[in-house]
């Protein structure tokens, strides 16, 4: 028992000798740390957990923006941190990112960790982009937004099924900020529509209850807000109820695996999405990833970001807030993604309407 | 700069030491397999944030958090007077998931899963905690206090009987012990702490939503009362330095991004594992874990 004591001791000395070193390095300018030259970005987002499909997606855009950066003579730094959407860990990650490795800007990814870092970032004065669908953040002096706005898409698809004879609509509704931003959207076209809850990113085990009582109601067309998981969940109950339905999806909601998997369910399905990237980028992600992603808005939001704010920061004096922001904010349209701009430090997209045949 | 990543750590690990010591009182003093204290924990931030947010200053949601947390602990002990070992287990787990379901779904309070942003920083009698620093003076107090009142408590009389309820309880009903009221107030006090912890939580976030006090949360929780040791208030809290600090260190190796969230999750789990396989009774362990 003495020796396996001492092992766990070691151990633990081993993890305080490498805060030490780091620590040690990072006073006296060793490894890259402190006497910074190179301009570093905190990427925060979830690498392993139920969203890790999309920060993974959300790396690999990094990295590839990082190498086409550093061609262009810039010198980048990305440090990346895993959150896994714990708020606690959100904190923790975010205090290493601006106390330890002076980063100089964070993109931050989900909506819960972006709200709970929100204050420790505003506090410390670091621009933050976040992508995740609240716009409350938007009010803090630094902070910017990406990705698309829900309430327009969900709206658009329920049009679309109006226009084509749907009269009575289910909603599957993520309990979470951008759940309620799509339900806005769809009672803007459906005020009567079906509504059953459940709790997104793949928490929900069963949705059998709910896609039944849609069914019972009579809807004859489903709008999911979910991401993949939710998707693939609810397509194998609509299925196994052996349901005709009309399925409408978010950006995230159809991917390329919910394709494979639900052919038949998908005939005629609606999504609202982001201009598709090229199939030259998405084989670029695949490489970076080593195998086929399952998700590549991750990766574009990412490449088509973080070159403006390496510019932004590398062309302004050093911690000039003002004039980073400034420079982000009037970013050039580009037929990437279908970005049209920042509108009050929000990027606007082109929305693209799917239908799935 | 540094210091801040520190004060921060700090923070978190008073706020991690209420929880653990008052769990420690409910399991390793009394015996009882509780796990529904990270719902004691979510209803003392959700009402302490609930109270700040409405202009309540934060002494009041202070002990506003941790009363209404020990009234729940009280009625939580009527129903499972009876209960021990798994059926107890299962029963304060069940409270749990109620208490998520209803901090999820009671949008009109709780705000459902959007949850509660903008929760103000303390301040004392017009002292303002906004500042890290203050904040971990605050914190430290806090947990300090803690420690040594659930200290005294399980060295007290009272602490006796508790720890004679746990090791066996008919024999301490055989000498006139009252063992079902000593359990609720054992349930009712370990809850009045963790709703402490929970207003300090609430209001050092700044944000709070139900997906902060998932089942999961306890985990970490339940780990630092197994590696300190059951019934050991000092391997408590070396158990909460450690498991608060463990994942900081592997923040700082340097692994390629494609595997740098598996590959410290793995390495967490397995020293983990080394402990609990190595050391089973736990670092200062009085009481073997059944």
């Amino acid at each position: 028992m003495g020796e396996m004591k001492m092992v766990i001791g070691v151990v633990f000395l081993l993890a305080l000798v490498i805060v030490a070193f780091n620590i040690g390095a990072s006073s006296l300018g060793l490894f890259g740390y402190s006497q910074k030259q190179s301009i570093k970005i905190g990427v925060v987002t979830d690498l392993s957990g139920s969203a890790s499909y999309w920060g993974e997606s959300t790396r690999a855009g990094a990295e590839l923006a990082k190498k086409e950066l550093i061609r262009e003579g810039y010198d980048v730094e990305l440090i990346f941190e895993d959150y896994r959407l714990d708020s606690k860990t959100a904190v923790s990650a975010t205090q290493k990112l601006i106390n330890l490795d002076d980063v100089d800007f964070i993109y931050f990814e989900f909506s819960p960790g972006a709200f709970a870092v929100s204050s420790v970032i505003s506090d410390t004065g670091v621009p933050q982009m976040y992508a995740a669908v609240p716009i409350s953040l938007l009010e803090k002096e630094y902070n910017f937004k990406t990705y698309v706005n829900y309430k327009p898409g969900c709206e658009s698809i329920a049009k679309l099924f109006k226009e084509q004879g749907i009269t009575k609509i289910g909603v599957l509704k993520a309990q979470s900020e951008f759940g309620e931003l799509c339900l806005e959207g769809v009672k803007d076209i459906f005020p009567d529509a079906v509504v059953q809850e459940f709790l997104p990113f793949g928490q929900e085990k069963d949705l059998r209850t709910q896609i039944s009582k849609l069914k019972e109601a009579g809807a004859s067309a489903v709008i999911n807000s979910g991401i993949e998981p939710d998707s693939l969940l609810a397509l194998k109950q609509i299925k196994e109820l052996g349901w005709i339905v009309r399925y409408g999806a978010t950006v995230d909601g159809i991917t390329d695996r919910v394709l494979l998997e639900f052919p038949g369910e998908l005939k005629g399905a609606l999504q609202f999405k982001l201009k598709e990237p090229s199939p030259e980028f998405k084989s670029r992600v695949d490489s970076i990833i080593g195998r086929k992603a399952s998700n590549y808005y991750g990766a574009a939001l990412a490449y088509l970001h973080f070159p403006q704010i390496i510019k932004a920061i590398s062309s302004c004096p050093k911690k000039d807030l003002n004039c980073i922001t400034k420079k982000i904010n009037s970013s050039q349209a580009d037929e990437f993604l279908g970005f049209k701009g920042f509108k009050n430090k929000e990027a606007m997209f082109d929305l693209v309407i799917e239908e799935i045949n | 700069m540094i210091e801040a990543y520190f004060i921060h750590l700090a923070i978190l690990i008073c706020i991690y030491l209420i929880l653990a010591v008052s769990l420690q009182l409910s399991i390793g003093f009394t015996g009882q397999f509780n796990l529904g204290h990270i719902a004691f924990f979510a209803i003392g931030a959700y009402a302490s944030a609930l109270l700040t947010l409405n202009g309540f200053p934060f002494i009041v949601g202070l002990v506003a958090g941790g009363v209404i947390a020990a009234v729940f602990g009280l009625i939580l002990s009527y129903p499972t007077k009876k209960l021990k070992g798994d059926y107890l287990a299962l029963a304060t787990l069940g409270f749990s998931f109620v208490v998520y379901a209803i901090l999820l779904n009671w949008v009109e309070l709780t705000r459902g899963p959007l949850g509660l942003p903008g929760i103000p920083k303390p301040d004392f009698f017009g002292f303002s905690f906004s500042d890290n620093s203050a904040f971990l003076v605050l914190s430290l107090v806090l947990a300090v206090i803690s420690y040594l009142v659930i200290n005294r408590i399980v060295s007290s009389r009272f602490g006796r009987v508790l720890e004679s309820v746990r090791d066996d309880e008919l024999a301490s009903k055989t000498i006139g012990k009252n063992s079902e009221k000593m359990k609720a107030y054992s349930l009712a006090i370990a809850a009045f702490f963790a709703g402490i912890a929970g207003s300090l939580y609430a209001s050092y976030i700044t944000f709070i939503d139900p997906s902060s006090f998932t089942f999961l949360q306890l985990i970490p929780l339940l780990l630092i009362v197994i590696i300190g040791g059951l019934a050991s208030m000092e391997g408590t809290i070396i158990a909460t330095i450690i498991i608060v600090l463990l994942p900081e260190p592997l923040r700082f190796i340097g692994f390629p991004s494609s595997i740098v969230g598996p590959m410290r999750q793995i390495i967490y789990a397995s020293i983990l594992l080394l402990i609990l396989m190595y050391l089973p009774k736990g670092l200062f362990g009085k009481i073997k874990l059944e």
